[in-house]
């Protein structure tokens, strides 16, 4: 399992907001923007939050898990 | 001698200004940059690589020619600029998580780098290749530019 993510195509949906603007509207470098969206760097809970926040959606639509064939990873909640 | 005393009043002097001006509009300016954290980095790997290869081939004179200090003190100067910068903030504000994850990946590469060099170094003291004078300088630029050489990798590619 892999942790992959949207974050470009958010970006790009919300009339191309650059990724220095997301940086510094989540409060971290350029370079960290850039390494999330090429899968290089995993996010902490709460940098991920801020992201999502700042997109106004939940985080499982911006970051998700896939497995080794690169298909999403998707399950039902059971309990709440 | 004298040089050597010159050159440690010009550091206290820049640990003192920075520990007075750290709460000055201009050190609120220098926000936690990504560029100020890779040029501090890019100066202390040129500073300390070119110490490095200079004390190969000076060997002691590189104490006496009072180089090795002058090569520290960009790479100081630039230190105590990211010290400014990030004295008034808050943990989570002085570097960024990647940065942080980075810096702790840069130290462990390093910590290795140094241990090798050590010995590397201490053989070739051992066979009279050298004086001893030089352990401490080789080491220290072994660190540092393990460290920010690394540092920089980890943070472009990782």
């Amino acid at each position: 399992m892999k942790l992959a993510n949207d974050l470009r195509n958010f970006r790009e949906k919300r009339g191309g907001i650059s990724q220095e603007a997301l940086a510094n509207a989540v409060g971290v470098s350029r370079q960290t923007i850039i390494s999330i969206e090429k899968g290089r760097f995993i996010p902490s809970a709460f940098l991920a939050l801020k992201i999502a926040k700042f997109f106004d959606t939940s985080v499982e639509d911006i970051f998700y898990l896939i497995d080794g064939q690169n298909n999403k990873i998707r399950w039902r909640v059971k309990w709440k | 001698m004298e040089v050597k005393f010159i050159l440690l009043f010009i550091l206290v002097l820049l640990f003192l200004g920075a520990w007075v001006f750290s709460n000055s509009s201009f050190a609120k300016k220098l926000i936690m940059s990504e560029k100020l954290f890779q040029v501090t980095n890019i100066v202390l790997l040129i500073c300390s690589s070119a110490g490095f290869v200079l004390t190969i081939i000076m060997g002691d004179e590189i104490l006496t020619s009072h180089i090795f200090e002058l090569l520290l003190l960009p790479a100081l100067v630039a230190f105590v600029l990211t010290g400014l910068a990030h004295k008034s903030k808050t943990a989570d504000e002085k570097f960024d998580e990647k940065q942080q994850s980075n810096m702790k990946d840069a130290a462990s590469f390093s910590w290795m780098v140094v241990i090798f060099a050590t010995f590397i170094i201490y053989a070739i003291y051992y066979a009279g290749n050298f004086s001893g004078l030089i352990f401490f300088p080789l080491l220290i630029y072994t660190a540092f530019s393990a460290y920010s050489g690394s540092l920089l990798y980890f943070y472009k590619n990782g």
